[in-house]
């Protein structure tokens, strides 16, 4: 059965020519700021790239294998912001599986934490259990200017 | 097949942009709406004009800013904020090279 080795999200990640991931600037908290006396409407999203990435160690028994990470996106409401989308790898011997998945669009509409979920099956069926983390968005205005 | 509206960018329309056609999530009628106006100035007239659905009821978890970036026109998509990423809440710590090298050392 795989195992989890890292599951994050970043602004940017790069993958250099030996397959080596460097993950740049982790996310803590995003500051949303709007136009002063402007409110954020509740589904506003900003056009921004950015990254959820994982990697995968397998065992023997899964090299030639497929299987599907599944990752949804929830708001602070937890109503769903994306729907679950599949991204489908077959494990090669000794390596391990990194799947890099780039996002265009930031949801900034509520205040909260965000859930993103993501979890693995194989031919239809579980395979690791979801696991989420949590990424703040907190509102703020603009300053006026002095 | 499904057809991707050229104004709005939705994805799902059951016929060609064409043939008076009108598109279920921006009200665009092809052949008609855009014989006036250009398509960019279509999509800029319902973006100013909140980007609603516009017949029947939006499909589950639609957004039309989601719709807009993914379908190639980000700029379209109002600007509602800037974002700035704060830094971490804790302080990052070393690990020296010590002869107890797995003691940690919080800064």
């Amino acid at each position: 059965m795989p195992h989890l080795h890292i599951f994050s999200t970043c602004e940017k990640v790069i993958i250099d020519q030996a397959g080596s991931p460097s993950l740049i600037a982790l996310f803590n908290i995003v500051v949303a700021s709007g136009e002063k006396g402007v409110a954020i409407p509740s589904n506003a999203v900003v056009p921004k790239e950015w990254c959820i990435f994982t990697a995968w160690d397998s065992e023997s028994t899964d090299v030639g294998k497929e299987y599907s990470q599944f990752v949804e996106i929830l708001w602070p409401d937890k109503s769903v912001f994306t729907e679950k989308r599949e991204f489908k790898f077959v494990f090669q011997a000794t390596k391990r599986q990194q799947v890099r998945i780039q996002l265009q669009a930031f949801p900034v509409g509520q205040q909260g934490k965000y859930t993103i979920r993501m979890w693995l099956e194989h031919k239809g069926s579980v395979v690791v259990e979801p696991r989420s983390i949590q990424l703040e968005v907190q509102h703020a205005q603009v300053p006026e200017p002095s | 097949m499904k057809y991707r509206c050229p104004v709005c960018r939705f994805p799902r329309l059951p016929y060609p942009p064409a043939d008076y056609h009108i598109c279920p999530c921006c009200g665009t009628e092809f052949g008609n709406d855009d014989a006036e106006f250009t398509h960019g100035q279509l999509r800029e007239m319902w973006v100013a004009g909140g980007a609603y659905w516009f017949f029947g009821k939006a499909p589950e978890h639609w957004n039309p800013w989601m719709q807009l970036i993914e379908g190639g026109h980000p700029e379209a998509v109002p600007s509602f904020a800037t974002l700035r990423p704060e830094p971490g809440i804790t302080v990052p710590f070393t690990l020296p090279l010590t002869p107890e090298p797995w003691k940690l050392a919080v800064a």
